[in-house]
């Protein structure tokens, strides 16, 4: 008998090695296909950009989008993701209450940190780097259409780490780490980073169109605005479309895989974890993100054709869509989704057309489309959801909670969060003269002065009528 | 560099190359390369807007 239990205990713990090595298994390529699906989402903004772009600065505006990418990478390898763990509690660079923040936690952070290169004890900081370093990516991206043919590419560039690599990382670190003052003490929440993350991206680009100017012929003298079209508006469109696809993994990348050492734990009452967690903790399935993502999105494109009939604002309307209820994806009922969606869609021509009548000039209208809705979505929560657990302890009780005053305060920081540094370093770089292009380039195109290839080297001409 | 190995048994942890000893070359490089590609960029671009200038 003795034996029988003792060979039973010895299957039993052979079967929870192999489950335990499968759920690893599990969460490293969830988070490590989130990476692709976001790469998706610059190939987006890429085809977005150059289709909004005129002919004489295609190209030059595809560099730009490209490098935006490239530089983010390794500057967020470098200090981005310690800003992450050392910054939740403030600046005093503490620990918080879970213990999983400050200088001395974000040690494993540091880019000479044996977890920041292939190590078989640690399967799981690459790939969270890699989900947040494209997080990091996308607002830069987001930035960079508003600023589109007359910003020179290396102050584009800086502008682009200080978003990436530090702006929006100190605004997660505050309203979406555990430890983050925000959640902790106001009961922040934004699942699908409406705030922290387009929202921030959103008024970073206001700060530097202020500085940037509008382009040469958008303004008339007396002050009404002129329409100045993309060359490929269906590129445009399919841009936004590949967004989108993007956003799946974005918003897939938001979501706690369970039974991990570093997971939140909600039991099922048998000892394990039950449910997939927000990065809160509280629980919540993918089916949420299923109904919810597309009620939105749909919404979205619904609410901006009944305000525009026009494609362009259309498929913006979709990406507004999402965003609208991104801060509450976890937990909105769908219909409620699609009407915030609707209303996200259907707000976002009279936004733009506001801002542009104040003369800023946002190409691809990202100061609306991300930093008003972005915030839009992130107070709406307050009012929805007002009352909800808003972080989750390992007890299961809930330590702060959803409120609308709270909601509010997470907006007014993230509004500061990014149109401070966005308006600072652009101004800084304007006086060094590392703005703007020259008149000369801006007038004759971007893509003759400084691009050594040609976008169109045949021209686009009308398709022959097929022979008869 | 380099490694004397038989075979990867009993390896654990870092695996990287230069893993415990040269972590800070390579980051200062790659930092530098960062920091060098911005300025032959910058100067690249201003030159153009020179060179545009000056054919007119």
């Amino acid at each position: 008998m003795e034996e029988q239990l003792a060979q039973l205990t010895a299957q039993v713990a052979a079967l929870e090695a192999k489950a335990n090595v499968t759920n690893t298994m599990f969460a490293e390529t969830y988070y490590y296909l989130t990476i692709p699906l976001m790469v998706i989402i610059h190939a987006g903004f890429l085809a977005y950009e150059m289709g909004a772009s005129r002919q004489k600065n295609v190209l030059a505006s595809g560099v730009k989008n490209i490098l935006a990418f490239a530089f983010m990478v390794p500057t967020f390898y470098f200090f981005g993701w310690w800003i992450y763990w050392g910054f939740p509690t403030g600046l005093s660079f503490s620990a918080g209450e879970w213990g999983i923040s400050g200088a001395e936690y974000a040690a494993f952070a540091l880019p000479w940190s044996e977890s920041m290169g292939p190590n078989l004890a640690d399967q799981s900081t690459g790939v969270f780097w890699g989900a947040f370093t494209l997080f990091a990516a996308t607002t830069a991206s987001i930035m960079s259409g508003a600023v589109i043919e007359r910003i020179q590419v290396v102050g584009f560039v800086v502008l682009a780490i200080v978003l990436g690599s530090f702006a929006w990382v100190v605004a997660a670190a505050w309203g979406w780490h555990a430890d983050g003052w925000l959640v902790t003490q106001w009961g922040v929440h934004d699942f699908g980073a409406a705030g922290l993350v387009h929202a921030v991206a959103g008024f970073f680009a206001l700060g530097v169109l202020i500085n940037l100017g509008p382009r040469i012929g958008k303004f008339n003298p007396d002050g009404t605005a002129n329409d100045i079209s993309g060359h490929n508006l269906p590129l445009t469109l399919v841009g936004l479309m590949l967004i989108i696809v993007g956003f799946w993994g974005f918003l897939m990348a938001c979501v706690i895989v369970p039974n991990e050492g570093w997971s939140w734990y909600i039991t099922d009452g048998a000892g394990a974890a039950g449910y997939a967690a927000t990065i809160y903790g509280t629980p919540m399935t993918l089916s949420a993100l299923a109904f919810n993502i597309l009620m939105g999105f749909a919404g979205g494109i619904i609410g901006a054709w009944w305000v525009t009939r026009d494609p362009f604002w259309m498929m913006s309307g979709g990406l507004a869509g999402i965003i609208a209820c991104a801060s509450g994806l976890d937990v909105y009922w769908p219909p409620l989704a699609f009407i915030m969606g609707t209303a996200g869609g259907a707000l976002l021509k009279p936004c733009a057309s506001w801002l542009e009548r104040r003369g800023i000039d946002d190409a691809v209208g990202a100061v609306t489309v991300h930093g008003t809705i972005g915030l839009f979505g992130l107070i709406m929560f307050g009012v929805w959801g007002s009352g909800l657990p808003a972080l989750q302890d390992a007890a299961g009780d809930g330590l702060a909670h959803v409120s609308i005053i709270g909601q509010l305060v997470g907006a007014v920081v993230f509004f500061l969060l990014g149109f401070v540094p966005g308006y600072v370093v652009s101004l800084i770089l304007n006086m060094l003269g590392l703005l703007r292009v020259s008149e000369d380039a801006e007038i004759a195109g971007l893509d003759l002065t400084k691009v050594p290839v040609q976008a169109y080297p045949e021209g686009i001409n009308i398709s022959p009528n097929p022979a008869e | 560099m380099g490694y004397d190995l038989e075979n990867w048994d009993g390896i654990e942890g870092p695996i990287y190359i230069g893993a415990g000893s040269a972590e800070m070359i390579w980051l200062i490089i790659a930092i530098v390369i960062c920091v060098v590609a911005c300025i032959s960029g910058s100067r690249h671009e201003l030159h153009a807007y020179r060179k545009l200038r000056d054919r007119k």
